[in-house]
């Protein structure tokens, strides 16, 4: 088969012995390759991939997470059709509250259906097809030679993407690496699936006990299937002694059956798939292979949920747009790749005794956060369940903004971003995940970005010097936010409450890196960073005793106060602006939290995570706002259109500006949900 | 190297140094208002023995002293820290009293003790910010480094295999840090030189992990008699001579399958203090301990002869005697 552009090789890239020499040859024609291979025919590039004549595809389900669905969504020519919408998650663990991860964005899908349309896409945009068996690799001064089993003519090409899974060819050997996990997983087609009564999926979670940091743990998902009786149950353990995976199904149904009991008793119809996960990912093994390494051959998969799709997609996505940027050096597009890879996975999913650890209280956080419906711990249980990939940080901000004011913005806040996920991400990987959990990634209301629109409509340009500072008040923002609302007493257990533990320990994390990247802004920012932090708490205790005219808007008013002011502050600004500014910034927090009530008020997912019951119980909602009554929409709604018409009338002080433009979009950003 | 001529120019009063400070926090805890200074107020008029701000004392008599006030504000800064941490220790370690009385969280619930310990943590950091951009600098970095040791402290619950240099790494995090900040910020207000500064930071460091251990180790030798140190083994954090034993212990699984046990109110704490033992643990543990208290006796050559050095080496031999 050849490339519709296929033919006219130019002749510097004849290998000595006359062969063509390809841009990239993709091993593998799973999720990851086709990705990878689809990008990089989009980008021009002469692209092969090696798959052997297609296995029909297993009669299961799977799950698209909302980052699969935005990398897919990012891939050319792909036509999709899945036949479920999951608009919510429902979290099961043993003695625990059921949580609903709200606004899941995620569909269910036909295997089968997946895998031919992103094969056919390939082969639409042009990728070179040898279906045939890789059996060896070679490295060579231009490049790789791939033998295969049928063709007798090895192929050649500059760069070389594996995508062979776990265990295929290029991957280094399980035993040859530090595999501190053992994760197995098993699928299959059930029926006997009670008709479902919404667009809701159930996950359930067995923990480990919390005296075993490497004891087995068990999480199972019930995959909607095509018609109303049929699921697909997935099952991944860790730590599972045994090879007998009928028996791992049975234990996963038996789960589902005792936390879910709703979707009725089900009996396993289709075939049995199944096998090892390797979450293995590391730095090391990625550089260490020869060409790069991506999706499961990486090691990329979700140690608790075994989840590896939206890493695949991903993780093909990067390798892709190393390669084109490094179209003649190969070195250099695998050291791009590394780089970036290890940015957007590192700490969360690499394998060590630190990691082990890492694990455990990630589950034990699953678990015991369960208790509560704190923003920070709903916040952290999505980080670890549907984490968003790192790779969305670089999307536009406040959506829409007009591309001059992104062309301004965007650099700025990427850097911070690497700033802040550089920061915490070995020590705490699921908080640089949650750090970038917004409600979805073009919505994310960066405190930074009210920090150089404030800053700019005072006459100071930022340039990333600036984003230490960024980085630091992002932290602040987020180590703040734990402290508002209390957890629930959990002290019956053995060992550590894990949902107070987070708060504390991570709020303290966060706001003890915060002090530090800000203090390098010099004792001047140091102070207001401290003066503002002291008065937020003193506001918050106020709030909570009941002070009367103390609402609950002023505590939001207090944190978004700040990054205005830091802005003003960087600016030199007169008093009159500084006033101004922080008015603004007021305004943002105010409008900020009556969103937040009346995406609460309609069941959707709000900003903080969290629900209208939370809200009102830890007197974080307005007064008078009480639960289960959807008529009470008017009073949020006011208050959000008078917050807006008070920063509007702010704004209207500055003089005309590119910052002023981007105060008036943050202002509306904020205040956008409203109007739907 | 040095000036002996130059040292101990100022002597403190300790006692009356101590005073000063606890009148600068509640000064700076009064802004807190009603609903949140009554809050910290139980952990300031309750001090425990002020290492930390003695040390601020004690450091800054060996340079140029020239500004008593400043070294109060660096003795309150680090007395702040200490505080805050105590008030979020308490809701982490699950301890419903402190110094004698029922901890901030019993008495004035979780939220409110958690962001009295903010507040402090802010109230110490305006302190830090107006003493200078140096200060400021060594406060920052230290407040890092204490959040992460936090983190890597509880990280390791119920790891029964973590070794003791492993534990070392999670104490010169969680303690060791307030050791140091308290040397530097003594040197920074007195005016030392960077090579006195340098030393000085050295010698609270291997204060601080000397200290904890030796703590810990107290928890083991005074189990029974009242210090809950039966707790901490209840939450699965392991001190040095547990972690200690549990290495000597290699295959001899019976001190992990204690520690492990889920029901571990009906495990017998003496029964844990005689493995320890067999296993040498407190004897292991005390040993690393001397080890950093030399070491922090070595960093003290470089620091110049007086009063103030005779202190500091007086405090060593203190903790070493401690519990002995």
């Amino acid at each position: 088969m050849s490339s519709a552009r296929g033919g006219g090789v130019p002749a510097d890239v004849m290998s000595r012995s006359g062969a063509p020499v390809l841009d990239v040859a993709v091993i593998g024609g799973g999720a990851a390759g086709c990705a990878a291979a689809i990008r990089l025919a989009a980008g021009g590039a002469d692209v092969a991939l090696v798959q052997d004549a297609v296995a029909s595809q297993p009669a299961i389900d799977l799950l698209i997470t909302s980052v699969a669905v935005q990398a897919l969504r990012e891939l050319p020519a792909l036509q999709l059709a899945a036949h479920h919408e999951i608009e919510s998650i429902r979290l099961r663990l043993p003695g625990r509250p059921v949580r609903t991860l709200a606004d899941a964005g995620a569909y269910a899908i036909r295997s089968a259906v997946l895998y031919d349309a992103l094969f056919f896409a390939a082969m639409s945009a042009g990728v070179r097809l040898r279906a045939d068996n890789a059996i060896s690799i070679d490295r060579a001064e231009w490049g790789f030679e791939i033998r295969t089993q049928v063709r007798r003519s090895p192929l050649r090409a500059r760069h070389l993407i594996v995508a062979s899974g776990g265990r295929g060819i290029g991957v280094p050997k399980m035993a040859a690496r530090d595999t501190t996990r053992r994760t197995t997983a098993v699928a299959a087609e059930c029926a006997g699936a009670a008709p479902a009564e919404d667009t809701g999926m159930e996950m359930v979670f067995i923990p480990p006990a919390a005296t075993a940091l490497d004891g087995p743990a068990l999480s199972v998902w019930a995959v909607p299937g095509p018609t109303d009786d049929r699921v697909t149950v997935r099952v991944a353990a860790t730590n599972y002694d045994g090879e007998d995976h009928a028996d791992l199904l049975e234990r996963g149904l038996d789960a589902l059956q005792a936390q879910a009991p709703g979707l009725g008793p089900l009996d396993r119809r289709g075939p049995l798939v199944a096998g090892p996960l390797d979450s293995g990912y590391s730095r090391e093994r990625v550089a260490a292979a020869d060409g790069l390494l991506i999706g499961d051959a990486a090691g990329l998969v979700n140690a608790f949920t075994g989840e590896g799709l939206s890493y695949a997609l991903e993780s093909g996505t990067i390798a892709a747009d190393a390669v084109l940027a490094y179209r003649d050096e190969p070195d250099a597009a695998q050291r791009a790749y590394v780089r970036r890879v290890d940015f957007v996975f590192a700490g969360s999913l690499e394998a060590s005794r630190r990691a082990v650890r890492r694990d455990h209280l990630a589950w034990r956080y699953l678990s015991d956060a369960a208790e509560s419906e704190h923003p920070f711990l709903a916040k952290g249980r999505r980080a670890i369940l549907l984490p968003e990939g790192l790779e969305g940080i670089t999307r536009p901000l406040v959506a829409p903004l007009d591309p001059q004011l992104q062309a301004l913005a965007g650099p700025f806040l990427v850097a911070c971003d690497e700033v802040m996920i550089s920061t915490i991400r070995e020590d705490w990987p699921f908080l640089a995940r949650m750090a970038v959990t917004g409600v979805s990634a073009d919505e994310r209301l960066r405190p930074a970005l009210l920090m150089l629109a404030s800053a700019l409509a005072a006459g100071r340009e930022l340039d990333v010097r600036h984003a230490v500072l960024g980085g630091g008040l992002e932290l602040a923002m987020m180590g703040a936010l734990a402290f508002l609302g209390a957890a629930p007493d959990l002290r019956r257990q053995r060992g550590l409450d894990w949902s107070q533990v987070s708060i504390v320990v991570g709020g303290d994390f966060l706001l003890g890196q915060a002090a530090r990247l800000i203090a390098r802004s010099g004792p001047a920012v140091s102070l207001s960073f401290a003066q503002w932090l002291a008065d937020l708490t003193i506001l918050r205790a106020q709030r909570l005793a009941g002070c009367p005219d103390v609402t609950a808007a002023a505590t939001t008013a207090a944190l978004y106060e700040f990054p205005a002011l830091l802005g003003a502050e960087l600016a030199e600004a007169d008093d009159a602006t500084v006033e101004t500014l922080r008015d603004i910034g007021a305004e943002c927090g105010r409008a900020f939290l009556h969103v937040d009530e009346l995406l609460a008020l309609s069941g959707r997912r709000t900003r903080l995570d969290t629900t209208l019951e939370f809200l009102v119980e830890n007197r974080l909602a307005s007064d008078g706002l009480a639960t289960g009554d959807a008529a009470q929409a008017a009073a949020p709604r006011a208050e959000i259109a008078a917050a807006e018409r008070r920063g509007r009338a702010a704004t209207a002080r500055l003089p005309q500006s590119a910052g002023r433009e981007l105060l008036e979009a943050f202002l509306r950003g904020i205040c956008r949900p409203a109007e739907d | 190297m040095t000036d002996t001529a130059a040292a101990g120019t100022a002597e403190f009063d300790l006692a009356a140094f101590a005073e000063l400070v606890s009148e600068r926090i509640r000064l700076l805890t009064r802004a807190l208002g009603s609903e949140l200074e009554p809050v910290v107020s139980g952990l300031v008029d309750r001090p425990g023995k002020r290492l930390r701000s003695r040390l601020v004392a004690i450091c800054a008599s060996l340079g140029k002293l020239s500004d008593l006030a400043g070294v109060v504000r660096a003795g309150a800064v680090v007395e702040l820290l200490q505080i805050a941490s105590l008030l979020h220790d308490d809701v982490v370690d699950q301890a419903d009293t402190r110094r004698f009385a029922p901890a901030a969280h019993v008495s004035h619930g979780v939220e409110s003790a958690l962001l009295g310990g903010v507040a402090c943590f802010a109230l110490a950091g305006t302190e830090a910010a107006e003493l200078g951009s140096t200060a400021n600098a060594v406060t920052a970095r230290a407040v890092a480094d204490l959040s992460r040791g936090e983190m890597l402290d509880v990280e390791r619950a119920f790891d029964v295999k973590l070794s003791s240099e492993d534990y070392l790494a999670v104490v010169e995090g969680k303690t060791a840090p307030l050791f140091r900040l308290s040397c530097q910020l003594g040197a920074v207000q007195g005016r030392c030189d960077q090579e006195v500064s340098r030393a000085l930071a050295a010698f609270g460091g291997d204060l601080g992990v000397a200290f904890q251990v030796l703590d810990d180790c107290l928890d083991i030798e005074h189990a029974g008699t009242g210090k809950p140190g039966g707790r901490d083994l209840a939450l699965g954090l392991f001190g040095a001579p547990i972690l200690c034993a549990l290495q000597a212990a290699g295959t001899d699984r019976e001190l992990a399958g204690l520690l492990l046990s889920p029901d571990f109110d009906g495990v017998d704490m003496r029964q844990v203090c005689e493995l320890v033992e067999r296993y040498d643990g407190v004897v292991t543990a005390r040993a690393l301990a001397e080890a950093r208290l030399d070491r922090s006796l070595d960093a003290l050559t470089a620091v110049p002869a007086g009063p103030g050095r005779e202190r500091l080496a007086q405090l060593v031999d203190g903790l070493r005697g401690t519990g002995a």
